[in-house]
């Protein structure tokens, strides 16, 4: 039997123990058989471990060349280098329903493994939903579109991956949003879980509150992976176009941070839990709405991709999953009553509303403008898009607001807080954006918007600074030194601190797309050789084409020398590039460089060249596109944080912190 | 700010109703600024998706639209510098002259699919300002001409 035979029978064995472990798990839970739960679990192992069998079969098919697989030979060729040809395993669909399976059957196995022995009562329903979508996607892989399909004929050498997915960025934004749409299933399957049982206790806030931020951090990295492939391979000088398959990898992360700050709520002070699971719900649906639209082509979009079957599919199991959810909400109704109430509006309670209240909105509005062409085309039979500038007017203001609050709220005590108590805490902060305000208006920024835009960022960071700076003064007087201090700050409180950073690194993220959207710089140009032209602070010398062969690609590239940079002259050669079986199809390759110390990205495209020298250039100046990246690490980094588990057993800080110095818990 | 009593906590004054009025209040104008805001944005944003024959039944209009079809074979002409192509696209129902200028997506080219978004003058020349191309089978590609 050859290896992709033991790949697709593998599959099939993963579906039929799954199908076991489903029915021992239904069983065991209604008649309470500790031996048939016992094996029902077995069964998730197992499947994991017979995924990964498969996994490494399909793997194994690439690497080998096997063309005698279709979906090799449809996205791999032989003048592929082995490392591009690994990253074709998701360059089309089925490799892509494989490791999406693939890796929700690991999440699920590492679920067992951690999780559910300190958890049964609420992680074998759980279990049992997980099982439940696991179905469907082993279903779809073994009978609907399998990667190891053969071809009736081998071929000699397959088509191969587009070159543009040639890139280093393939490697890890595909399987980054595939995990994310994938992890979302966890706390679906927690909260169905936890319906079912009938009962949204301290267990369910705890785990479902760890998985929605381990599916937060990984969608977050894949958007951010994202970003930075479209901005340093697609070479149209930006990093988000709004694009359907783009909004649909957004949606489901916005509605899981409304998630991750009105479960506070819940935990806080017993309310809010209809609205919890149904953003939970919501949650799940929209990300397998986005590995859907992804998928089939549903919605009309630049990253277009070959009609499939499986559309009808996927919708079927988008529909009865939301229908089963939202009844199973319903029947529970009874036991999700508020155990508390609102008192004032001026509280933390009403912050976190606002903020649930932005964000939803915000994914509405962004859900209605990317299904808005099918809509329109369906009502009234005429196709009607909404491009970026719609996007931009409606969730403009809203991240604004969104920004503004993160600023805010953290300063809000619980249940109510006086005025005169927060006018003392924000007028620091505000004295901070009137300065920075008046700083960017003397140095010549006239635009109204930016400018409040950037002073609302500059508020909500030295609010969050000025917090560190009281948790640090606080141990500091306690005789700490400083690092020690600032270290026992976040030991001691890994998710008020954590999430703080996550906060500071929104806010250099929302200061990256302000800047860079309002004052990028654009020129189209043709020099001779030697000839120099300036843009901004930086001047650039052609010095000539440097024409190269590599294997399977035919190179010309552009040399420029920039000077301007606080480090010397730096030298950027735009390319392009021809590869082998796709000479229709030249890929341009984007130059680009971070200049200091105003952090400009000089960003250049080689369009075209004449025989005497002559080159013609697309120039782009981005300032600070280099914050998203910085902003969007230092989120990373503030999840790990607030994820890190807590050591065992009580760590109580050397020293308590007053009350009002600590204004509450986040 | 009133002082805040034990007694209020537990059952403060003005009753739910009251408070919940203010939540609800506040909460329902901030989703009508919000409708508000994505309605009129909606209005001033909207682009017209049409096939060429409904574009060309249409006639022209200073509306932006945005048009698909194929590029039509032997009909590409690039200016010297590369910045700028004109070429005629056409689906079933018709044929339609283009101009762009801009970045030109690295898959353009003939038979490929495109997207153009512009005007439709008067004279029967489609001004694009923005070009997207469709990759032909792949299921990822590749996006310019914002």
């Amino acid at each position: 039997m050859s290896v992709p035979d033991v790949g697709y029978l593998a599959t099939l064995l993963a579906l039929a123990l799954v199908i076991y472990g489903l029915l021992a798990l239904a069983l065991g839970l209604r008649w309470s058989l500790p031996d048939l739960l016992a094996s029902g679990r077995n069964a998730a192992l197992g499947t994991a471990a017979l995924l990964t069998v498969a996994a490494l079969a399909l793997l194994y098919a690439f690497l080998s060349r096997d063309f005698s697989v279709r979906y090799v030979a449809e996205n791999a060729s032989r003048d592929m280098p082995l490392l591009v040809t690994a990253t074709a395993f998701w360059g089309g669909q089925a490799g892509s329903l494989l490791f999406w399976a693939w890796m929700l059957a690991l999440f699920t196995a590492l679920f067992v493994l951690t999780d559910l022995p300190r958890a049964p009562r609420l992680g074998l329903p759980a279990l049992l939903v997980l099982l439940l979508i696991q179905t469907f996607f082993l279903g779809l892989l073994g009978f609907v579109s399998s990667p190891f399909e053969r071809l009736p004929q081998p071929v000699s050498d397959g088509r191969g991956l587009n070159p543009l997915l040639w890139d280093e960025g393939m490697r890890v934004h595909p399987p980054l949003l595939l995990t994310g749409y994938m992890s979302f299933s966890l706390p679906f399957a927690l909260t169905m879980g936890a319906l079912l049982r009938g009962r949204l206790g301290a267990d369910w806030l705890r785990l479902v509150r760890k998985w929605m931020l381990i599916a937060w951090a990984v969608q977050s990295a894949g958007l951010l992976a994202g970003a930075w492939w479209a901005y340093h391979v697609l070479g149209w000088g930006g990093y988000w176009g709004w694009d359907p398959v783009e909004n649909a990898a957004l949606l489901p992360w916005l509605t899981a941070t409304a998630f991750l700050h009105s479960i506070m709520v819940q935990e806080r002070r017993g309310m809010l839990r209809v609205w919890n699971v149904g953003l939970a719900i919501a949650t799940f649906g929209l990300a397998i709405f986005g590995t859907f639209v992804v998928r089939s082509g549903v919605l009309s979009s630049v990253h277009s991709f070959a009609q499939s079957l499986i559309g009808p599919y996927f919708f079927a199991f988008l529909g009865v999953s939301l229908i089963a959810a939202l009844a199973l909400l319903v029947y529970r109704l009874p036991v999700l009553t508020s155990q508390g109430t609102f008192d004032a509006v001026l509280a933390r309670e009403s912050a976190f509303l606002l903020n649930n209240l932005l964000f939803t909105a915000s994914a509405a509005v962004t859900f209605w403008g990317t299904i808005f062409p099918l809509l329109s085309e369906i009502v009234r039979g005429v196709k009607i898009t909404v491009g970026p500038p719609f996007y931009q007017q409606v969730n403009g203001p809203l991240f604004l607001g969104i920004v503004l609050l993160m600023g805010v709220g953290p300063l809000l005590a619980w249940r109510r807080t006086a005025l005169p108590t927060l006018w003392r805490l924000v007028r620091g902060p505000l004295l901070a954006a009137v300065l920075a305000g008046g700083f960017l208006w003397a140095v010549g920024m006239r635009t109204g918007l930016a400018l409040l835009a950037l002073m609302v960022c500059v508020f909500t960071a030295a609010t969050i600074l000025w917090e560190y700076h009281q948790a640090v003064r606080v141990r500091r007087r306690a005789g700490q030194p400083w690092l020690r201090a600032l270290a026992l700050v976040f030991a001691q409180n890994r998710r008020r601190y954590g999430g703080y950073l996550v906060h500071l690194g929104v806010v250099l993220l929302a200061v990256g797309v302000v800047v860079s959207s309002f004052f990028q710089a654009e020129t189209a140009l043709t020099l001779q050789r030697g000839e120099t032209f300036q843009i901004g602070p930086y001047r650039l010398t052609y010095q000539g084409l440097e024409p190269r062969i590599e294997p399977g690609v035919a190179i010309v590239a552009a040399r420029l020398t920039v000077e301007g940079d606080l480090l010397g002259p730096v030298v950027l050669t735009p390319e392009r590039r021809v590869h082998r079986h796709w000479e229709q199809q030249p890929v341009t390759t984007v130059a680009y460089r971070t200049l200091l110390p105003r952090l400009d990205d000089l960003y250049i495209l080689l369009v075209n060249w004449q025989e005497g020298g002559q080159a013609t250039f697309r120039v782009f100046l981005n300032p600070l596109v280099t914050l998203l990246w910085v902003g969007g690490l230092l989120l990373l980094l503030g999840t790990l944080v607030a994820l890190w588990p807590e050591r065992a057993g009580p760590v109580r800080q050397p020293m308590a912190v007053p009350r009002e110095v600590v204004p509450s818990e986040v | 700010m009133r002082e805040s009593t034990v007694a209020d906590l537990v059952q403060p004054a003005g009753g739910l109703a009251v408070r919940h009025l203010k939540f609800v209040g506040g909460g329902l104008a901030i989703v009508l600024a919000i409708a508000y805001l994505a309605l009129t944005s909606l209005q001033n944003t909207m682009v017209y998706y049409l096939t060429v024959s409904e574009l060309q039944a249409r006639g022209p209009s200073a509306q932006p639209v945005r048009v698909a079809g194929t590029v039509v074979p032997g009909s590409i002409v690039r200016s010297a510098d590369g910045l700028a192509v004109t070429f005629t696209i056409a689906d079933a129902g018709g044929r339609l002259p283009v101009a762009y200028r801009g970045v030109i997506p690295d898959i353009f080219g003939e038979n490929i699919e495109v997207v153009v978004e512009g005007r439709y003058r008067a004279d029967g020349l489609f001004e694009a300002h923005t070009l997207l191309a469709k990759c032909p089978s792949r299921y990822e590609a590749l996006e310019t001409g914002r």
